[in-house]
């Protein structure tokens, strides 16, 4: 059938059920009351009589009335009129069709109105007819006019969005050497279709040769014609540049759609994840001058960190962690940039917040990482509890029991993507921009307001909690509350004191147990008044934790014991530290079942939870229990430079010779696979052996990945968090091997703090020629990063030609 | 200030189709009791409702103590008191209650005399009205009635299940209503003994008209039954003189002639033979002269 | 105000409301999730029924008891007030100990306690504004009932519109919980049916007054 002949058929359908339906019911209705009224058989006159004076105020209050009850029975009938009140955006032929139906509504009711004037009976008849239609003719005319009417050859018309995941950076798109235009990019299946065909990416030539293609393909699935389960690879090779001089390592990409599913087009999305190395470098140079400037940065900084945009304030983020001076930059920038400095009350407070959440959703995007989270972050120190409460209600009702569950229970609140995507759900109960604002505002103000007071109410938990109860089954909120709010309900839950007598309910993910469901709250619940009420009841969460150890299975269970480290795990007589031996237990007995996947790594997991109540042996035990299919386990050496200092060598020195013993009673491969496991032990040992070795250890880890940044950022940073005053570099710097110097400037050159830097002039005046000179090169390095901020980025939009 | 309390003027009701009453036109004034009188279905009740506002008129109006019946203040309506057929208290009220609800409505109700007046008949004020009989309910209801001293007074078929004794107790407390508080008493009644002993004034209600207006005494004196062999009409009824109703025996004919302007034996004497014997009628006897037996013309 | 009438005219309702108040009192006791007045079939199904067992005993224009009344020495606005005065207490009398239940500790006490429903009073606190929601709903529903008696006591033709309107009412207030709409709704909704619904009391209100004056009693 054609466009043409479908869109006559949809107003014949608007038509034939907003008006002929109702019609004939109401005659139907008609003739059954004059046939009843009858007495069986039809009374002889349905014409009005006419009415005296008095009844003139009869006939106003009656259509009045049917007014206002009709208006209200269509609001829950009319799913036309759900569908915009949802937010559904239509297209100008779906908007001109509801428009006729939403017409049509207002008429019904107008209808009625006008035929109470001559008997109100009538009028009632036709508007119940109406309803009647509405309520159980499952709005045939609505499912016309919404219908997108498409032919077959309209699949080249499905949309395609190309956008390059969390990073909201506009990146330069290139597909099958066609320039697409900057992320994201909206396309259809018709114009990626009409690219030049490839059938391999080309190879890239530089001064050396060849080098790998910055061309890769990602292939979109699309269905051919609506509604068909056939699909089809569109074969398109991808490339991304930044500014034009960085281009993109591919990573992966992820995505999906293109379908047809009944009303519209689901548009095919595709993610690319690329990595621009040039960018990182800069990235690097411009955290390191502020390191070097011992975090005492002026306008010029933040000017270029702002310029970089939130791929730069993630790695920021990441690092403030442990770095927090990086945190008071960062906030420091919101401030400057929301004028937070002015906001001095409460009232001024939700002011700016409110201006942050429109921002928001005007931008399409919010993260706790940038400039607005952070800002959001200073002002739940200020904002008044009921004010915040009052709105997050007022959301929460608005947006329905769907979307809470999914989004709210999260410790950080952000719109990674470009707004949302059309045609997902209906735009109202889509989460906004503002949303993740508001709910990052009311994590905030709900920690600030438990550290206040801990074992009080909370205005937060005292009005979310039941909002969010009212739209889930038990289980569904306890990840929410544990996460995110608590403290009320926990008080509430302690206090009444009969959990024991509870109905057992199933604990999630742990097979054949079953537990009081306050005893599985309250064991959860991250707050002041659960975490008494724990210390008052270890005994009872000893015996469950031992419960769920006995029921642990592989591919799950572990989470649940999660509880058992949230208060302070570290103290000799922590509940952790007692759960061990039956954790341990379940572990041995799940990999002597082959249930377990890596049990060396787990139990290391959990033992170094409990530092410093473990002792070496018990690493050793451990790794034991991993022996007898060691391929399966290769966790556990990640673990091993966390292992605490005093027991790692020890612990590598049984491991060695285990392993060795292991190794003489094996062949072939296998003893081959040993042999290269030792080895690795051996090394792990000889650093343990001095603790100079720790940045000896980092720096070759880090000479791994040479031209990888991002990679060394990484194990930099997790170097940091092991000792953010990394004494060993100190003592490689006052060192008299002239190896370990050298591993002294490299890692000065990693971490080019202030005291770092100090350092540095060490080595300057060292004897060795070769450290004297990377030194003094590295010092002139460092302080020219010092001296001069990097560069704002120089945005580059390609045009078309390029 | 006027001694009207009743007025209606061309006063009508449709039920439907039906025409229960047309052009009313009636007044009852202090002081007097009105007998209202007429066959069933003749429209007494519908009267007695549309005086009181029960009920709207189709046509014409009706005024109450000089304020129009279909919008009466609490001023008219507390001077007011109707007992009408099928408006009985419900069952589980008792005496006391009714007392209560009576003193509410009624500024210058006694509840002295109301004690009186039920006690005299052995009622005790306590008990639910289900527990006494016909009679005793109606009694009941009538006391209060009197004893709320009302300026009008309207009576539907009271004495209904009510005993010789009780009937006379009414009527003599009705006269005396009427004569001390100068009360306008109104009494619909089939019982016309009764309404002849107390009632100044007579109005016949048939098929929704008034057909007969006037105080007893004037018809009294007006109004005469002659008895004439059956072989022997009248010579000429006089000017003004209206014959009412007439029955024919198997011998004789009697007819009821109204002679307005006084001096009626004489006038009467002129217009018939000697064989003919002219006696003084009772209101029972005129009330079925108007009905039963009523002239076509 | 005269109290002899008002006391007349609840003792009229006492039957209704010594019977509504038990059954109100063990639904709301024993009904284990919050109560929210668009939401509950059930509790609306309580609201009609009990208004209009109300109706029943308050506004008959065809019973000898309200024919009597009006009989007596009352004017119209003066019954016509007691009548509304008398019907709100009636519906206070009934829904009182319901929201005595809902707002003392003792639904929570019981809900926990006795029927052991642990997460109950996480919910309480969403239906505390139920018992003000229900007694507005009560009172419109008695709106639109007193607007049909009125309206068939009139001295015009066609006086069945009043009944079929009350009808119309019940499919209405039993077709929100019936398509859970508030549910789905945006946040306007709500309110706005809420406010639907004191327009549609008020002017049931408004209709009964005007025509009360010219009611008739027809037995």
């Amino acid at each position: 059938m054609n466009a043409t002949a479908q869109l006559v058929l949809s107003y014949a359908m608007i038509i034939g059920s907003y008006i002929g339906v109702p019609l004939l019911l109401w005659a139907a209705f008609r003739w059954s009351y004059r046939w009843f009224a009858g007495g069986g058989r039809p009374i002889e006159s349905f014409l009005p009589h006419p009415a005296p004076r008095p009844s003139r105020t009869a006939r106003w209050a009656e259509s009045l009335l049917l007014g206002a009850l009709g208006g209200m029975a269509l609001l829950a009938t009319s799913e036309a009129v759900q569908l915009l009140q949802n937010g559904w955006e239509p297209t100008d032929q779906q908007r001109d069709r509801v428009l006729l139906i939403l017409a049509a509504h207002a008429a019904a009711v107008g209808v009625a109105m006008l035929l109470c004037w001559w008997r109100t009976v009538a009028a009632i008849m036709w508007l119940v007819a109406w309803h009647v239609t509405l309520l159980f003719g499952g709005e045939v005319g609505l499912f016309a006019a919404t219908r997108d009417i498409k032919a077959e050859g309209d699949i080249d018309q499905c949309p395609v969005i190309i956008d390059l995941g969390d990073q909201t950076d506009h990146v330069d798109i290139l597909a099958n050497g066609v320039y697409l235009g900057q992320s994201p990019i909206h396309t259809t299946i018709g114009a990626l279709q009409a690219l030049p065909a490839w059938e391999s990416a080309p190879l890239d030539r530089n001064e050396d040769g060849y080098e790998p293609s910055t061309w890769s393909q990602h292939p979109l699935h699309v269905s051919p014609r609506p509604g068909s389960g056939e699909s089809d690879k569109l074969r398109v090779f991808f490339r991304t540049e930044l500014d034009g001089t960085d281009v993109g390592r591919n990573r992966g990409s992820s995505g999906g759609g293109g379908t047809f599913q009944g009303r519209s087009w689901y548009p095919a999305t595709l993610s690319l994840d690329v990595q621009f190395k040039k960018r990182e470098a800069v990235f690097r140079r411009i955290i390191d001058h502020a390191r070097l400037r011992d975090y005492e940065v002026g306008p010029d900084w933040e000017t270029t960190v702002a310029s970089y945009g939130p791929a730069l304030r993630n790695m920021l983020l990441d690092l403030a962690e442990h770095e927090p001076q990086l945190l008071g930059l960062l906030d420091r920038m919101a401030a400057r940039e929301y004028a937070l400095d002015d906001v001095k009350s409460a009232a001024e407070a939700w002011q700016k917040f409110q201006t942050i959440a429109a921002q928001a959703n005007e931008q399409s995007s919010y993260a706790t990482d940038s400039p607005a989270g952070r800002a959001v972050e200073q002002l739940a120190k200020l904002v008044d509890a009921h004010t915040v409460a009052d709105a997050a209600v007022a959301r929460l009702r608005s947006l329905g029991w769907a979307q809470v569950g999914d989004h709210w229970n999260r410790s950080r609140f952000g719109v990674p993507q470009f707004g949302t995507r059309p045609g997902w759900k209906p735009k109202r109960l889509q989460l906004q921009p503002s949303d993740f604002a508001l709910a990052h505002l009311v994590h905030r103000l709900d920690r600030r307001l438990d550290a206040e007071m801990p074992y009080d109410d909370n205005v937060l938990e005292d009005r979310l909690i039941p909002e969010l109860a009212r739209y889930h089954t038990y289980y569904e909120i306890s990840d929410f509350w544990s996460s995110y709010l608590g403290g009320n309900l926990a008080a509430r839950l302690s206090n009444s004191g009969i959990y024991a007598s509870d109905a057992p309910r199933h604990v999630p993910f742990v097979q054949n147990y079953e537990a009081s469901e306050r005893l599985q709250q309250l064991s959860k619940l991250d707050d002041p008044v659960a975490k008494r009420w724990r210390a008052e009841h270890s005994r009872d969460l000893l015996q469950h934790a031992e419960e769920i150890c006995r029921q642990l299975r592989r591919h799950g269970g572990s989470s649940e014991l999660e509880f058992v480290f949230l208060d302070d795990p570290h103290l000799p007589n922590s509940l952790a530290v007692q759960v061990w031996p039956f954790f341990r237990d379940a572990i041995r007995r799940g990999a002597n079942a082959g249930d377990s996947h890596e049990p060396t790594a787990e139990q290391w997991r959990y033992l170094l939870r409990i530092e410093p109540n473990t002792t070496a042996q018990m690493y050793v035990d451990a790794w034991l229990v991993g022996r007898k299919e060691p391929h399966f386990d290769h966790g556990w050496h990640e673990l091993i430079p966390k292992i605490p200092s005093d027991k790692r060598q020890q612990v590598l020195e049984q491991l060695v010779a285990k392993t060795s013993e292991r190794m003489d009673q094996l062949k072939g491969q296998r003893q081959t696979n040993m042999k290269h496991e030792l080895e690795r032990l051996q090394r792990d040992l000889a650093k343990a052996n001095r603790p100079q070795r720790a940045g000896e250890e980092i720096i070759d880890r880090i000479s791994g990945h040479p031209s990888d940044v991002g990679t060394q950022i990484a194990i930099m940073t997790d170097a940091f968090k092991a000792d953010r005053d990394q004494p060993y570099v100190q003592s490689l710097a006052e060192s008299s091997d002239e190896r370990e110097q050298r591993w002294a400037v490299a890692a000065v050159r990693l971490f080019p703090t202030q005291k770092n830097r100090e350092r540095l002039n060490l080595l300057i005046k060292h004897v060795h020629e070769n450290v004297r000179d990377s030194a003094t090169q590295l010092a002139k390095e460092l302080d020219e990063i010092a001296a001069k901020v990097p560069e704002p980025r120089q945005r580059k939009v390609r045009k078309a030609s390029d | 200030m006027s001694d009207l309390c009743i007025e209606t003027h061309e006063l009508g009701r449709m039920f439907g189709k039906t025409a229960v009453l047309r052009d009313i036109s009636w007044q009852a004034s202090a002081g007097n009791v009105v007998a209202l009188l007429g066959p069933n279905g003749s429209g007494k009740t519908t009267l007695f409702k549309l005086v009181r506002g029960l009920l709207i008129p189709t046509s014409g109006s009706s005024t109450l103590l000089g304020t129009r019946s279909d919008s009466l203040p609490d001023s008219v309506t507390n001077r007011v008191c109707c007992v009408l057929e099928g408006c009985s208290p419900p069952k589980w009220v008792t005496i006391r209650q009714l007392m209560d609800l009576h003193a509410a409505a009624y500024p210058q109700f006694d509840r002295a005399l109301a004690e009186e007046l039920v006690k005299q008949r052995g009622l005790p004020l306590n008990r639910r009205f289900w527990t006494f009989s016909k009679g005793q309910q109606r009694w009941a209801e009538l006391a209060l009635s009197i004893a709320s001293r009302p300026d009008v007074l309207l009576l539907d078929e009271p004495a209904d299940g009510l005993d010789p004794a009780v009937r006379r107790e009414l009527y003599d407390r009705l006269r005396e209503l009427a004569n001390e508080r100068n009360t306008a008493v109104v009494v619909a009644s089939h019982v016309i003994a009764d309404v002849e002993r107390i009632a100044d004034e007579l109005v016949l209600i048939q098929h929704g008209q008034i057909t007969l207006q006037a105080s007893l005494e004037t018809l009294r004196e007006e109004v005469r039954e002659i008895e004439l062999p059956a072989d022997q009409v009248p010579l000429q009824w006089g000017d003004g003189m209206r014959v009412l109703g007439s029955k024919r025996a198997t011998s004789s004919r009697v007819t009821w002639v109204r002679t307005p302007g006084g001096d009626v034996d004489r006038r009467l004497q002129g217009c018939l033979s000697e064989r003919a014997v002219v006696r003084p009628v009772g209101l029972e006897m005129l009330y079925f002269a108007c009905t039963e037996y009523a002239e076509a013309s | 105000m005269k109290p002899a009438l008002l006391r007349w005219l609840l003792w009229q309702t006492l039957p209704v409301t010594s019977i509504a108040v038990p059954i109100f009192a063990l639904f709301v006791a024993l009904y284990p999730g919050p109560i929210f007045w668009m939401r509950d079939t059930t509790l609306w199904i309580l609201i009609l029924l009990h208004g209009y067992a109300l109706h029943l005993c308050l506004g008959r224009p065809r019973s000898s008891s309200m024919a009597h009344l009006y009989c007596q020495g009352f004017s119209r606005q003066t019954l016509w007030r007691h009548v509304v005065v008398a019907t709100w207490l009636a519906i206070l009398a009934a829904w009182i100990p319901v929201a005595a239940l809902i707002w003392s500790p003792a639904r929570v006490w019981i809900q926990s306690n006795l029927l052991d429903n642990q997460r109950f009073f996480v919910l309480a606190p969403l239906e505390r504004s139920s018992p003000v929601f229900i007694l507005i709903a009560e009172m419109v529903w008695m709106a639109v009932l007193n607007y049909a008696w009125v309206r068939e006591a009139q001295p015009f033709r066609g006086l069945r519109g009043g009944r079929w309107l009350a009808r119309l009412f019940v499919i209405v207030a039993l077709l929100m919980p019936f398509t859970q709409w508030d549910r789905i709704g945006p946040s306007w909704l709500v309110p706005t049916a809420m406010a639907c619904w004191i327009v549609v009391g008020l002017i049931a209100f408004w209709g009964t007054f005007r025509l009360q004056s010219r009611m008739e009693v027809r037995i």
